[in-house]
């Protein structure tokens, strides 16, 4: 094979010579020393170009003197000597190559279009040119890969040039490290035609492809958006990502696709029963996942107190849980981070999607203003659930009134490959009333831009910013405790990231953030004439977190990849702000309040150093190791007593008291795929300390108080667990099914004697079934099924009486005990779209049974006075039967 | 084939959806401890006077509270007087403070109690302060109505009487304000066994777990209007006429606090926003003896307003004159629902209560 190559290289070489030989030169090279040197006084002495990268100290060790003689020959006496080549191009120019790379590296193919002998053939696409090829001979090629009907990014899509592949990003973009050459280049992706081109790569350069659609309709298959051995390839641990397709052909509850709760079906995913908003993530607190929608924090994902989540899935490109370790460009949160991608417009042509649900409805439009470089995307949403509330037989709940909406739009500019500006705003509301006695209501206004430059080979830049408000309130409407309690968090963000690709396999990303929060944490006025609740406004609470940050993913060996980066928060408390004094300021009281001191400026900093890293090293064609280690603190924490936080929780920033939580997560997993990557299973186990964490005492008072550190109490957490996976992803039957053992615990002085008792959220058993059956493209069948340990809970375990006779209840240490398990079963079936891809008008149905076993899971436990002063137990189910559901969806093209 | 898709739509649409409550059986935690309940107060009113309870903690494998063996109750003031309590009853002791017994209650003055039980085990209170308040204006009664559901599932609206104040706050004197309901009422009953009527008066704990509270640190109103005291059920209990008594009581700061937790615990409803509960505060601490006994209770001060009112028996309609039966009889007791016997019923006397007034 070697000697192949050097015959053709010794064959162009001919070529070239005889092409230059009519160009004799004649040079002095008496007393150089640098090669570098020599090949620049030949630059200056031949009308051809001379590219070279040559180090200024290797040495010249040729002759002193080039006395006419052709440019070959004289290049071939002044090489000799050196670990240098040479070979021509096209006939002005010659390139000096490192021998050992011409000898190894270079094919037939590259010859041939460096001589020109080649064939310039019309359907191969020629992408750079030989003066932005490095020293090396390696090209770099980008570009990004759209839908041809849409113009959208296609995220995943397999990029291959000859025997080098990568996959498309979040943008559509892909980046590839390839020796000049003629290649066969091709696209592929599910649901898409797959894209082959010829193309001569000559140097460094973009090559943008659009990928028809397949002619079986795309929405009808199960994108998976990413390729068949990504949970073997990739740096990152516990990465969860799922296609909108996957869930929204999930059984959901009241027909409500829910982008958040459909991550409870991943191992070390929990939540602590219906109507909780968010989720757990390895046993972590509901306000520790930071909530991503695009560029924006969403401080509260939740409608219907819980019941549902704010995203409107008609408008989300692809869901995306860090659930190990949290990759350095993102920060301020403990345990997990969930990227919610926004769609782009169509820039193609129009198009109306819309779903029909038995509590809500959803319309989406989308569409070029200018075709191919501008386009919008817009979506609505909005309940109607009083119907049901009216139906209801409880004249409680006929009083009752419930509604919600949230609204997106978005505009996407693309003037050309190099510029992508995109703006967006959203807004949504609840308001919920209960028998006129009391209610809640929140509110989101966000708005958002995002701008992408391609500022260099290899390089890429995203300058975002966002601004956003959030307020919620809880109501009493009758009595003299009526009154409404606002609370609300404002922020301002910047951010930069810069993306640089030199090399295939290696990945850097560099940037900073600053965030700028405006917190109301407590705001109570009164209602009606009845109330003598009296009027109190908070000082609004200010801070800034500021951040910057380095990633860096490299290949060290054939089969070791690591990600390994640094991040450095730092945080101010800003003034001006009324601060409390205490006598004993390591554990304030309400009676060891000193005083009080008006306080501007910088009240508390708090600045840290935190590693992220993680590793990948690949056993076999089937199999890898990973592990995982991440430093993370939070400088905003929600403040709520209930086993989960409320939409109207309050916000509370780190203060000179209330210290950032800090937390080291370490992660290692074994990944093995079988049958051609048809079947995945890992197993992964983590741990988790934290070493600032903080519970409430017990009767705390919570609402408008402005020493709310009084309420707190300091101490540590940890978490630890094993979660075993099997899934299959393809064919007819598909699904996966996750145990996951957990175990979450705290330590803090004043709780249960000082000594380690679980979270509310430590439910050490979970197992997750999904099924599901496509007979074909159009039909699915889903089944999920979901058993998990009981949470634990704290409850009498005797009583005594007052000596008035009021019944009191000992309650036992905060959470000794567990509520029973909680087992649910859910069914689906999805008809999908018509197989006919140019149906103007097509329509979707999901029939969905949620809890199908009518199991009454309990929520939480309470008790009611008895006969003879005992009490009876009670548990609250908040679904207490099978529910079923129909949703419509419809697409107008 | 239309009609079948129109029942199914109408079917899944209508099915019934709302939250459930169940009975549920717990497992409790195998180790736990006993524990000891030390409940007093100190009253200052007209007819002043402290009571301390001390019994074992009820934890269901029981059926009743049972009195700790106790040794001795003290009562001590801030001067440090100190004042042994009589044993009333098996765990129950108390002492009227009048002008004759070594501690008067008065406004402004701080008490505490020391309890000693079996082994030598002591346990001691702080110290409270008795605060004061303003009497109420008005003590009135007014229609409400309540919603209640049937035994057959139904809804329906009926109408109660709530006992109702205005008063005058001021949270200079006190933290916090604290009422009870007592109600004491006549009946004449019909003795089967051919003995002679009598008139029995019958005291009833009105608010016997309820808390009716109002915390004055966490408002600057300056007046309380149409103030819920305690919801009753119009029934017998009217017919010959019936008498409320309205204690007020002012509580201390730390006082104020206790009621406040367990107002919390009365009105958990175990819903997705409830606060979780926890323990009740304790302001009891052993100081001598073995420590094997979690401690629970509290003891507190207060002064009292007492405001009585007469329910007009024009209020309700006429009921029968039940009372229990003696000795079960059925015939005609308990099938035509008479008094047989009024002195079968919980603290009855046939002595007549010197506020009573026809």
């Amino acid at each position: 094979m070697m000697n192949k190559i050097l015959s053709i290289c010794a064959l162009i070489l001919y070529w070239g010579a005889t092409l230059h030989a009519q160009n004799n030169v004649s040079l002095n090279l008496a007393g150089e020393e640098s090669l570098a040197r020599a090949m620049d006084k030949l630059d200056e002495a031949t009308p051809f170009t001379i590219f070279h990268n040559i180090d200024a100290t290797y040495p010249y060790q040729g002759p002193s003197t080039i006395d006419d003689l052709p440019l070959a020959d004289a290049l071939e006496q002044m090489l000799a000597k050196s670990r240098y080549g040479f070979i021509p191009y096209r006939g002005y120019a010659w390139s000096i190559v490192e021998k050992e790379i011409l000898e190894k590296s270079y094919s037939k193919n590259y010859y041939e279009i460096l001589s020109g002998s080649e064939e310039e053939d019309e359907n191969t696409i020629a992408i750079g040119d030989i003066g932005s090829l490095s020293a090396s001979g390696i090209a770099s090629i980008n570009g990004v890969i759209t839908d041809e009907q849409t113009g959208e990014a296609v995220i995943g899509a397999t990029v291959s040039i000859g025997d080098i592949g990568t996959t498309t990003d979040i943008d559509g973009r892909y980046e590839l490290q390839v020796p000049s050459g003629s290649y066969d280049m091709v696209v592929a992706f599910i649901g898409y035609q797959d894209v082959l081109k010829s193309v001569e790569v000559k140097g460094n350069g973009s090559l943008d492809l659009p990928m028809p659609k397949s002619a079986i309709e795309l929405e009808t298959v199960t994108i998976s958006g990413r390729s068949a051995d990504a949970n073997l390839e990739s740096v990152e641990i516990g990465v969860q990502t799922l296609s909108v397709k996957t869930i929204e052909k999930l059984p959901t509850f009241m027909g409500e696709v829910d982008v958040v709760k459909s991550f409870l079906l991943q191992p070390g995913v929990s939540s602590i029963g219906e109507g909780s908003s968010g989720i757990n993530v390895r046993g972590g607190n509901v306000d520790q996942n930071l909530i991503m929608q695009d560029e924006s924090f969403i401080f509260n994902a939740s409608h219907a107190l819980g019941f549902f989540s704010t995203f409107n899935s008609n408008l989300i490109s692809s869901v995306n849980l860090y659930k190990a370790n949290i990759p350095a460009q993102y920060g301020g949160r403990l345990v997990s981070v969930m990227e919610v991608n926004m769609r782009d417009g169509n820039f193609q042509k129009f198009k109306i999607k819309g779903g029909l649900g038995p509590i809500s409805s959803k319309v989406s439009l989308e569409g070029p203003i200018i075709k191919d470089k501008v386009s919008f995307i817009g979506g609505f949403r909005s309940s109607y659930s009083d119907w049901l509330l009216q139906a209801m037989p409880q004249p409680e709940l006929k009083n009752s009134s419930s509604f919600f909406y949230d609204a997106n739009l978005k505009l996407t500019i693309k003037p050309n490959a190099k510029h992508n500006l995109s703006m967006s705003a959203y807004s949504s509301q609840d308001d919920f009333v209960y028998n006129d006695d009391f209610g809640f209501d929140y509110t989101t206004k966000m708005a958002e831009f995002s701008y992408g430059l391609i500022i260099g080979k290899n390089i890429t830049s995203k300058l975002s910013g966002a601004i956003s408000q959030y307020e919620s309130a809880q109501k009493e409407f009758r009595g003299v405790d009526a009154a409404r309690i606002r609370t609300g968090v404002d922020y301002i963000k910047l951010k930069e990231n810069i993306k640089y690709v030199p090399s295939e396999g290696t990945e850097i990303n560099v940037g900073g953030s600053i965030v700028q929060y405006d917190i109301l944490p407590g705001d109570r006025e009164p209602i009606g004439d009845a109330s003598l609740v009296s009027s109190k406004t908070l000082e609004n609470e200010k801070g800034r977190e500021m951040a910057v940050y380095a990633n860096a993913k490299l290949q060290l060996t054939d089969g070791l990849d690591i990600s390994a980066g640094v991040r450095v928060p730092y945080f101010q408390q800003l003034g001006p702000k009324t601060e409390y004094q205490y006598s004993d300021e390591t554990r304030p009281t309400v009676d060891g309040i000193i005083g009080t001191e008006l306080k501007d400026g910088t009240l508390a900093t708090y600045s840290f150093i935190e590693p992220r890293g993680s590793a990948r090293l690949k056993l076999t064609e089937e199999s890898s190791l990973k592990a995982g280690y991440s430093r993370t603190s939070q400088f905003i924490n929600q403040i709520f007593n209930a086993d989960s936080p409320t939409p109207t929780s309050q916000w509370q920033l780190s203060n000179r008291y209330i210290k950032p939580p800090r937390s080291h997560n370490a992660s290692f997993g074994y990944f093995r795929n079988f049958d051609d990557n048809l079947w995945e299973t890992s197993i992964e186990v983590y741990g988790r300390e934290i070493d600032q964490l903080f519970d409430f005492k017990d009767f705390p008072s919570l609402l408008v108080n402005e020493h709310i550190e009084t309420e707190l109490l300091e101490g540590e957490g940890r978490s630890y667990g094993a979660e075993l996976s099997i899934k299959k992803s393809k064919g007819k039957i598909n699904g996966w099914l996750s145990y996951t053992y957990s175990k979450t615990e705290r330590k803090i002085e004043g709780i249960n004697k000082g000594n380690w008792y679980p979270s509310s959220f430590d439910k050490r058993h979970d197992v997750s079934l999904l099924f599901n059956y496509n007979p074909n493209q159009r039909n699915t069948l889903t089944c999920n099924l979901n058993f998990s340990t009981g949470r634990p809970t704290t409850a009498p375990v005797g009583s005594y009486n007052s000596v008035n006779g009021v019944f009191i209840p000992v309650f036992s240490e905060r959470n000794a005990l567990r509520i029973p398990n909680y087992m649910r079963l859910d069914l689906s079936y999805t008809l999908g779209n018509g197989y006919k891809v140019n149906q103007k008008f097509k329509t979707s149905w999901t029939i969905a049974v949620y809890n199908v076993l009518g199991r009454r899971n309990p929520y939480s436990i309470f008790y009611e006075r008895a006969t003879f002063d005992r009490f009876d137990t009670k548990k609250f189910s908040v679904v207490g039967s099978a529910f079923p559901s129909i949703t419509i969806n419809f697409e107008l093209l | 084939m239309k009609n079948h898709i129109v029942k199914l739509l109408l079917l899944l649409i209508i099915l019934p959806w709302f939250g459930c409550v169940d009975d549920i059986d717990l497992v409790l935690p195998k180790d736990r401890t006993d524990g000891v309940v030390i409940e007093g107060r100190l009253i200052e009113s007209e007819n002043s006077f402290v009571e301390v309870y001390v019994t074992k903690v009820f934890d269901f494998t029981t059926d009743s509270r049972v009195p700790v063996r106790t040794n001795s109750v003290t009562l001590i003031d801030e001067e440090g007087t100190r004042m042994e309590l009589r044993m009333a009853a098996q765990g129950y002791f108390t002492a009227a403070l009048d002008e004759n017994s070594p501690i008067q209650a008065k406004v402004g003055q701080s008490y505490k109690i020391e309890v000693v039980i079996f082994g030598g085990r002591t346990y001691e209170s702080d110290f409270d302060i008795i605060t004061e308040s303003v009497a109420p204006d008005e003590v009135y009664f007014q229609t409400v109505k309540q919603i209640i559901q049937e035994r057959d599932g139904d809804y329906r609206e009926v109408e109660r009487l709530q006992l109702t104040a205005d008063l005058p706050l001021d949270n200079t004197l006190s933290d916090g304000l604290l009422w009870e309901v007592m109600s004491t009422y006549k009946i004449t009953d019909t003795p089967s066994d051919g003995t002679p009527s009598k008139v029995c008066y019958i005291d009833r704990n009105v608010s016997r777990n309820e808390v009716t509270y109002f915390n004055l640190a966490e408002s600057e109103a300056s007046y309380l209007s149409e103030w819920p005291l305690a919801v009753v059920t119009p029934d017998h209990t009217f017919n010959e006429g019936i008498f409320f008594s309205v204690s007020q009581y002012a509580l201390s700061e730390a006082a104020t606090r206790y009621w406040s937790q367990i107002n919390t615990i009365k009105n958990y409803s175990g819903n997705l926003f409830d606060d979780p509960l926890g323990l009740v505060s304790s302001n009891i601490t052993q100081t001598k003896g073995e420590t094997d006994l979690d401690i629970f209770g509290y003891f507190y001060t207060a002064s009292e307003q007492l405001v009585r009112i007469k329910a007009d028996p024009e209020l309700v309609p006429d009921r029968d004159p039940y009372c229990p039966a003696p000795r079960m009889v059925m015939r005609p007791c308990m099938q035509e629902r008479v008094c047989c016997d009024c002195l079968s019923e919980n603290n009855s006397t046939t002595e007549k209560p010197n506020f009573w007034i026809e």
